[in-house]
């Protein structure tokens, strides 16, 4: 349903740039910008109380919204 | 949360967890296909940015309306989350993953905090002043198409939001 979500906005004319943890699931719904985690599912920021990851994880995502639609990306740890 | 949702959310935690590549494709299984990729292209920096947070990871205020998780079709529809939501105001309503890890710390599904920090560092420009919290496990998505997906369209173009990030439960 998220991946609805982001076709939508990118038709409104807002940048996206989603976390997946199931790729072959988002590629298949044609999320326009994605970001792999090897993180847990519910858990796709990272464990808790772990925020350097955090800010890793939305540092990476914002420079990923500025990438060419289609652009699949893995998260640097 | 009724005795039978509580049942059908261990089993299917229990499913996700132990048989990951089964659950995989039974996921795999009930996606629309979709062709094609919808493009933004940003004309400004990130520094000129107001940015918006969505999470299919069930979190609404504690003081809002849980998701009702137990109709068997899913909720389709979403909470409104403050900038300034600070994270003991936060809870998290689903039935699909263990939620326990985002009940102790929200930022896991929601990262509020790190965007306020980035906001106040001058790295983007502003928060979006609502940001979208839903509950995802809707295999039928047709109503979450007509009416919740229009109805953020219109409040982020009123808010004139640039980039959304996403994260899914």
């Amino acid at each position: 349903m998220l991946g609805l979500y982001a076709r939508a906005l990118e038709e409104s004319g807002i940048a996206t740039a989603m976390i997946t943890i199931l790729p072959e699931v988002t590629d298949a719904v044609g999320v326009p910008r994605t970001m792999h985690v090897p993180f847990k599912l519910g858990r796709p920021c990272g464990e808790p109380f772990d925020f350097e990851t955090r800010k890793k994880v939305v540092d990476q995502l914002l420079a990923l919204a500025l990438k060419p639609s289609g652009t699949r990306i893995e998260y640097e740890g | 949360m009724k005795r039978k949702t509580q049942i059908k959310s261990k089993l299917s935690v229990a499913f996700s967890t132990n048989f990951p590549e089964a659950y995989k494709k039974f996921t795999l299984k009930h996606v629309n296909e979709r062709q094609g990729s919808p493009e933004t292209v940003l004309a400004k920096p990130l520094t000129e940015c107001k940015i918006a947070l969505i999470t299919t990871a069930g979190v609404h205020l504690k003081t809002d309306r849980p998701f009702d998780v137990d109709n068997p079709a899913g909720d389709p529809t979403y909470r409104l989350i403050p900038a300034a939501a600070q994270e003991e105001e936060l809870t998290v309503t689903h039935i699909y993953y263990n939620s326990k890890f985002a009940k102790t710390d929200p930022t896991i599904v929601f990262p509020l905090p790190q965007l306020r920090e980035l906001k106040d560092k001058g790295s983007i420009h502003s928060l979006a002043d609502m940001n979208i919290g839903l509950n995802g496990g809707i295999l039928d998505t047709s109503n979450v198409e007509q009416e919740a997906i229009p109805q953020v369209m219109a409040l982020f173009e009123n808010e004139q939001v640039d980039i959304a990030l996403l994260v899914p439960g």
